[in-house]
């Protein structure tokens, strides 16, 4: 229970999240190592760390998810932490244990809290022990295609069908008739089965037009524990989160002050230490149902940042140094209002299908209050061995209204060539109307999103584009002529001369 | 130039007939359009439409067939060239049995032979290149075969019509 400075962290992640955790590290005097696949080492991350070591080809399974290769990184490099960012290897007890024999410190919780609360079925018995409410459902994993039948009988549908390891919406099916049960139970836990090495599955009563709800923790050590507020999330596609924001304006104070005890309650029951997300389900009557635990830094953590004004990864790196918390739940400011947009490189117009290439121009348009976490430049590729996300753009504001008008004006001017992305969504969902009086739930897309609601080119896009194609065209083939002739007079000269 | 001097172009879901104008720019319905090019890196083009400028990338699929991003739509872009349409009419009129006979498809100035007789050549080979209208054309085979007779030199003028160029068909 001794505390022991950290002074050299490794980031055991890539992309937008080990940039994150590098820049906080930094600031506390503290030196970076990354560890990159191949494909990822001329990704920014890697450069922005003080020393960078390479654990691998490009798939996740022979490289940020090799154990092995990621401890004798920290071991050369002589880094006395390691940090797992999200997904990968975060909610990894094994990884975590085995951390602990090596005598390196996990910036996360410890590997027995981890199964506490990270195995879904096992923080579900924990907070049926301790009265949380909880969706109809069972608690234990679901081992026959038998016991799934009798349990869709017992809970009604439509009902959930999850892993029991799961997260990112992975092994993740809603079943909705008997005749969908089979096929979904199988591929539930096939998906599952390849995403986490582990094919437990359980059922729980799917909440039609619920909204997704959860609450940010610290908790040190030494039994001290606050919460950051909540966080909704219900705007989602494929059971991943796109839009997140906070305050959620379902939550009243009595409601804020139900869902956050019985948040801090599974912490302190738990043990747990480290930043951790419990999520719930609220329903339209304002009830709230205990979904399960992060145990990790979560994806959407800035949108909490910014309205506490706190550096979430630096307070995990103090508490895993064996640190007390620096404040007490009194101390937690929240001011204003923040939104979360999740660019990802998907076809929205194509069942938000991942899309692939070289990123070739970033046209970032950050304004006051405006932060954008992102892990890619021009000439990064996106490839298909890792998630989709490119960016996440973080507005504040002093109200909801304003820090959406922030946000709607930031995407709208946004671009990204290349690599197609979900920018229009964004802009879309953000303002849409049921969006902005605050009337939606989990069902947000599926109620009200078809690919007609995507931009389409008007009359002055298409002439542009094809004046554009039009002088490409003709400049390719009329190149000799025009040199013959001298100098063109018309308005295209500065292109025509420009190197192709 | 096609009847009217147009080109023909299919943007997004929409077609198009633009004609260029004396001075090198371009019209849509007799309507002079005021589109500029600011700046170019690569493939990125500054444009300046009316009076606003806007930030375009351009990728070129395959011959006559683009797609443009400007800000967050994508538009396909397909130009079919009256001149390029003109001279696969005018080498498909020349089909005999084996032999295809390229004729001139306009008046204008031969620039470059590209073949010699006897020569092997493939199906879209450049075989001369046709300057008309200020701009070079490249003339290429219709068909795999081998050059049979070339009854043009570099630098000659040629009258619309003109055979230029005879290959026999394998």
């Amino acid at each position: 229970m001794k505390s022991r400075k950290i002074r050299k962290l490794l980031v055991a992640n890539r992309g937008e999240i080990a940039v994150r955790v590098i820049k906080s590290a930094k600031e506390m005097g503290i030196k970076t190592v990354a560890v990159h696949s191949d494909i990822d080492a001329a990704m920014p991350f890697v450069r922005l760390a003080d020393e960078a070591y390479a654990i691998g080809p490009a798939p996740a399974k022979e490289s940020y998810l090799r154990m092995d290769k990621i401890v004798d990184a920290a071991k050369r490099s002589g880094a006395d932490a390691i940090h797992p960012g999200y997904g990968f290897l975060s909610e990894n007890d094994e990884f975590a244990e085995l951390l602990l024999k090596e005598g390196i410190i996990f910036v996360g919780p410890s590997p027995e809290s981890m199964r506490e609360m990270g195995d879904k079925t096992a923080a579900r018995r924990l907070a049926a022990k301790l009265g949380i409410p909880m969706t109809e459902g069972v608690i234990e994993p679901v081992n026959t295609i038998h016991g799934a039948h009798a349990i869709a009988k017992r809970i009604g549908y439509p009902i959930l069908i999850k892993a029991a390891a799961g997260g990112g919406g992975k092994g993740m099916r809603i079943v909705r008739a008997d005749s969908e049960l089979e096929s979904a139970y199988e591929l539930a836990k096939s998906e599952s089965k390849s995403a986490f090495g582990d094919d437990r599955v359980y059922f729980e009563k799917y909440l039609d037009g619920a909204r997704h709800v959860e609450v940010q923790v610290l908790a040190d050590r030494h039994g001290n524990a606050v919460h950051l507020g909540e966080r909704e999330c219900s705007i989602q596609r494929r059971h991943q989160k796109l839009v997140e924001e906070s305050p959620s304006v379902i939550v009243d104070e009595t409601l804020r002050k139900a869902l956050t005890e019985a948040a801090l309650i599974l912490v302190r029951e738990s043990k747990y230490e480290n930043a951790g997300t419990i999520e719930f389900l609220v329903d339209g009557d304002k009830n709230f149902y205990f979904l399960e635990m992060n145990t990790r830094l979560q994806v959407e953590h800035p949108v909490t940042e910014m309205r506490t004004g706190l550096d979430l990864v630096k307070e995990q790196i103090r508490i895993a140094e064996g640190n007390k918390l620096p404040f007490k739940q009194a101390d937690i400011e929240f001011r204003g209002a923040a939104i979360e947009c999740r660019v990802n490189a998907e076809d929205s117009a194509n069942d938000f299908f991942p899309s692939t290439g070289t990123i070739a121009h970033i046209g970032s348009t950050l304004g006051v209050h405006t932060r954008e976490d992102r892990g890619m430049e021009p000439g990064s590729e996106v490839t298909p061995y890792y998630d989709s996300l490119i960016s996440k753009i973080i507005c504040w504001g002093k109200t909801r209204e304003e820090s959406l008008e922030r946000m709607s004006r930031t995407l709208s001017d946004y671009v990204i060539y290349g690599v197609r992305t979900n920018l229009d969504l964004l802009s879309w969902i953000v303002s849409h109307p049921k969006f902005r009086s605050g009337e939606f739930s989990t069902k947000f897309l599926g109620d009200h999103f078809t690919t007609a609601k995507l931009s389409q080119p008007n009359d002055d896009d298409r002439l542009l584009a094809t004046i554009v194609c039009l002088q490409e065209e003709t400049s390719r083939k009329a190149t000799k002529t025009t040199g013959q002739n001298g100098a063109p007079k018309s308005k295209w000269a500065a292109m025509r001369f420009e190197d192709r | 130039m096609a009847s009217n001097g147009a080109y023909r172009v299919t943007a997004g879901d929409k077609v198009l007939e633009i004609s260029r104008t004396a001075d090198g720019g371009y019209a849509l319905n007799g309507e002079v359009l005021d589109v500029a090019s600011v700046s170019r890196r690569g493939d990125m083009i500054s444009c300046k439409f009316g009076n606003k400028i806007y930030d375009i990338y351009l990728v070129k699929n395959d011959e006559s067939s683009y797609e443009i991003w400007l800000n967050h739509l994508i538009i396909p872009v397909k130009i079919e060239d009256p001149l390029a349409q003109l001279l696969a009419k005018f080498t498909k009129r020349a089909h005999s049995e084996d032999k295809f006979e390229i004729r001139a498809p306009m008046p204008g100035l031969i620039t470059s032979i590209r073949v010699k007789v006897g020569d092997t050549i493939k199906k879209e080979t450049p075989v001369a290149t046709l300057e008309a209208m200020k701009m070079e054309n490249e003339i290429r085979s219709p068909i795999d075969g081998t050059i049979k007779k070339i009854e043009v030199e570099k630098g000659a003028r040629v009258e619309k019509g003109q055979r230029l160029i005879t290959i026999e068909s394998k």
